[in-house]
């Protein structure tokens, strides 16, 4: 997966139209994205980079080796990587991952039972003992300042940083019924949290000789389509993306150019997170066609993720699991041959 | 077309006439006055925009069903020349006073009825004169005049629709609103809520300090007096209704809200419009210079702001009979496009703007209405804090006092139906108007050095009569709803053809 930094434009014109009749009923599931590639660069970015003249697309590898001035230090594995949130879900599934190719990885939670737990297993599963945590609530200023230093305790440096940490208070009702508390969670972890979290990363990595790179993982709403049942999930997932966005622009303009900020599209995953919304029929339908366990997301992702830093690539991404033609080549499967009925859930 | 621009023109006349009656002391006693009032009906969509009390036609609560009141006006007109007429053959009447007042009011109504059979005659007479040039250029063939006559049929139905919106949209005019706006105590928020005020409605202010609640509360209810003194008859009768109440109330704070939305639901019975306008940003830098508590307080104000207002106002409105709308203020970076150096503020209205569309989906039963409300840029201090001096160069080409975008965003917010409608301040006749006149804008707000050059608001107040009265051409480009430009358009279609295709025969 490595190689697939060249855009495959054509994918681009591919109809969206009935995806989105499908999809968006009552319930949007998890990044139905018809994307341009599975790494599609960002060329505003490139065109602008100073050392760079060449048209980006071919030269992209070269340049980034070739543009080192900044850079005292190329990457080279083994990646120090930082996970936000780490302690199930998705988080989890990409620490183990990281961890079998040979990383250091911290992680973190809310609570100090939950890392702990997480920790020992992941020791287990892996086999591997590079793994720390510690206890932090990514919505606390002061908490994520704690984490950063504790980073550069353990590791000195961060390489990879995927701010992961997301909530959707678990409930899936329509915003008039849903309690202020939760709504306030969803807020403060996805939106609030996030944005301290990469303003830290940034002061981080900036001041590191090797740069830096940060995840933001997006989610059902994040290109704009409608979310009912959990329309504040969705609209602090859209802010993540367009977060992402403007801090490219902003790195961009500061000449900041070793810390890029990319996007992570899991697509949709089977953690409590998604199936505590598969009560309708629509909802099932597509969480059986089209989520995948974490391990098998993280299987895809982790090697893309790391294919960035080694092959020295400085333009901001958008990684996608669940591409466009995936989510259509699964949903004709399911409707001509009936193939993944009941996969996860029971459907009716 | 003939009546698009005729209704227009009258428009502008009166108002001038208007104010000239009001502004000097009547010159031939009692006679002009009346002939202002008589003027009054017709005249409200351009007195609605231009002249400085808004709304004429006011119902009590009691009558406050909208759907039953399109065919009122004829009804009305009927109903006061026949009382008029039998009150002047009363006999008891017949004291001197009284008999004069019944005739003055006779000779009002009767007036009504010729502007009415008036306008009608014309409309004919144009139609006419349009088949006339028709039949002329068709030199008599048979199949072109049956053309003829069915683009003419064509053109009166379209008419009638134009006509019948525009009653539509005056009746819908019509009535107090009741109105809670958030972060209303600065800004545009303020100007919002006293060009709400002033069109009649209740307004409810909130911000997160009382004393500045209060404050604002003298000042609204200060210009409301000047405004009612200002007026006359109906306009100072639609004003009695509106009044302006609020409390203090931190929008991100789950009990505020709720406590609010309580406060408003006593005070004033129901809400229709709901504006969700609080926001903040604390200047332009880049995020690495925020503190934790700059980017909690925007979070916190921008998004959660907004969505715990609006959950509260959808759970008070699916319990009126009416429904209601709420309208949440869209901002930079709500397109979704990059906004370097505002990157949480920019975020959070992206957010919302998804917020909007799931939003949508989740009222689409209900009587409740979403829609968003674009103001374009607004010169407050949200907009200023930070700016540099290039900013500021731009800022005066684009940007516009939070009066001016009140003026144009309110009247249509007031009269907004169904749900998902953008009511932008910026529409393409603006943007073109302002990019073309860009060379004459430079320092009109700013002068080179980034100094401001436009008066205070209290300043700007006192010449806001005035300033309404000019007329806009963009105002009067908005004036007609989208659906009036697309009849216009069919009708100058119709009309086109058959002089095309009567060239082409002869």
């Amino acid at each position: 997966m490595a190689e697939m930094s060249v855009p495959i434009t054509s994918i681009q014109f591919f109809p969206k139209s009935a995806l989105c009749s499908l999809s968006t009923r009552k319930f949007n599931p998890h990044d139905l994205w018809v994307g341009s590639a599975i790494v599609s660069p960002s060329p505003k970015f490139c065109l602008k980079s100073k050392y760079n003249s060449l048209p980006f697309c071919a030269a992209a590898v070269k340049a980034a080796s070739s543009s080192e001035k900044t850079q005292t230090e190329p990457m080279i594995p083994p990646y120090n990587v930082l996970i936000t949130g780490g302690s199930k879900g998705i988080g989890y599934a990409l620490a183990k991952e990281f961890l079998k190719a040979g990383d250091n990885v911290i992680i973190c939670s809310r609570s100090d039972e939950r890392v702990v737990s997480a920790l020992d297993r992941l020791r287990v599963e892996t086999g591997k003992q590079h793994v720390w945590g510690t206890r932090c609530d990514v919505k606390e200023g002061e908490d994520v300042k704690n984490l950063a230093a504790f980073a550069k305790q353990k590791l000195k440096y961060i390489d990879i940083w995927i701010n992961n940490a997301g909530s959707n208070a678990y409930s899936f009702k329509p915003l008039a019924e849903a309690s202020d508390e939760d709504l306030i969670q969803v807020v403060t972890t996805n939106t609030l949290g996030l944005m301290i979290c990469c303003r830290e990363a940034i002061n981080l990595m900036q001041n590191q000789p090797r740069g830096g790179h940060i995840f933001n993982i997006d989610g059902a709403g994040s290109d704009g389509r409608p979310t009912p049942r959990f329309a504040a999930y969705g609209a602090t997932k859209r802010s993540v993306v367009h977060l992402t966005k403007s801090l490219q622009a902003e790195l961009e303009m500061q000449d900041v150019k070793n810390v890029i900020v990319h996007n992570l599209s899991p697509g949709m995953v089977t953690t409590d997170l998604l199936m505590s919304g598969a009560n309708t029929k629509q909802a099932k339908f597509f969480i059986n066609v089209l989520a995948e366990p974490a391990d098998v997301v993280a299987e895809y992702l982790v090697p893309n993720i790391r294919s960035i830093p080694t092959n020295g690539s400085r333009k901001p991404t958008y990684i996608r699991f669940l591409t466009g033609l995936k989510a259509y080549s699964q949903i004709f499967s399911r409707i001509a041959f009936g193939a993944r009925r009941n996969r996860y859930v029971l459907e009716d | 077309m003939a009546i698009v621009a005729k209704v227009h023109v009258s428009t502008l006349e009166c108002h001038h006439y208007y104010h000239r009656g009001s502004g000097h002391p009547p010159l031939s006693g009692r006679v002009l006055p009346r002939v202002v009032t008589t003027w009054d009906p017709l005249i409200v969509k351009g007195r609605r925009r231009i002249v400085v009390q808004p709304c004429r036609s006011f119902k009590s609560e009691d009558e406050y069903v909208k759907g039953s009141e399109t065919k009122k006006p004829v009804n009305k007109l009927v109903g006061a020349i026949r009382s008029a007429v039998w009150s002047c053959s009363k006999p008891s009447l017949r004291t001197e006073i009284k008999y004069r007042e019944a005739i003055e009011k006779l000779e009002e109504r009767l007036f009504l009825l010729a502007l009415y059979v008036g306008r009608y005659v014309i409309t004919m007479m144009s139609t006419g004169v349009v088949m006339f040039i028709g039949f002329q250029l068709s030199g008599g063939d048979s199949q072109m005049n049956e053309l003829i006559w069915y683009s003419w049929l064509g053109g009166v139905i379209i008419g009638t629709m134009i006509g019948s919106n525009l009653v539509l949209d005056e009746v819908a005019r019509a009535g107090p609103r009741n109105v809670v706006i958030t972060g209303s105590t600065r800004g545009l928020g303020k100007a919002l809520a006293r060009e709400f005020l002033l069109s009649g409605d209740r307004v409810v202010v909130t911000s997160r300090s009382p004393e500045s609640v209060d404050l604002t509360i003298k000042e609204l209810e200060e210009n409301l007096k000047q405004a009612v003194n200002a007026a006359t008859g109906s306009a100072r009768k639609k004003l009695a209704h509106a009044k302006v109440v609020g409390m203090a109330c931190d929008v991100s704070e789950p009990l505020d809200v709720r406590k609010l939305g309580k406060f408003a639901a006593d005070e004033l019975g129901y809400i229709d419009i709901w504006v969700n306008n609080a926001g903040t940003n604390k200047g332009f830098r880049p995020l690495l210079q925020f503190t934790n508590n700059d980017i909690q307080e925007i979070v916190s104000t921008n998004l959660i702001g907004s969505i715990l207002c609006t959950k509260e106002a959808i759970q008070i409105m699916r319990t009126q009979s009416n429904g209601g709308h709420v309208f949440n203020m869209d901002g930079a970076g709500s397109g979704g496009s990059s906004t370097p150096l505002t990157a949480v503020y920019g975020s959070t209205k992206c957010g919302l703007r998804q917020l909007q569309s799931s939003l949508l989906k989740e009222c689409k039963r209900t009587k409740v209405g979403m829609h968003t409300a674009s103001p374009g840029m607004v010169l407050t201090d949200l907009l200023l804090s930070g700016s540099t001096i290039q900013n500021r160069q731009m800022f005066n080409i684009i940007c516009e006092h939070p009066e001016t975008v009140a003026r144009t965003l309110v009247p249509r917010m007031r009269v907004v139906k169904g749900s998902g409608r953008a009511i932008n301040y910026l529409t393409p006749p603006r943007i073109l108007i302002a990019l073309v006149t860009a060379w004459l804008r430079r320092g009109r707000w700013f002068d080179d050095q980034g100094r401001a050059l436009y008066a205070a608001e209290a300043d700007r107040l006192r010449n806001w009569a005035e300033n309404r009265t000019r007329f806009s051409f963009t105002d009067a480009m908005e004036m007609y709803t989208e659906n009036t430009w697309i009849s216009v358009f069919s009708l100058s279609v119709v009309c086109a053809f058959i002089i095309l295709s009567s060239t082409g025969s002869t």
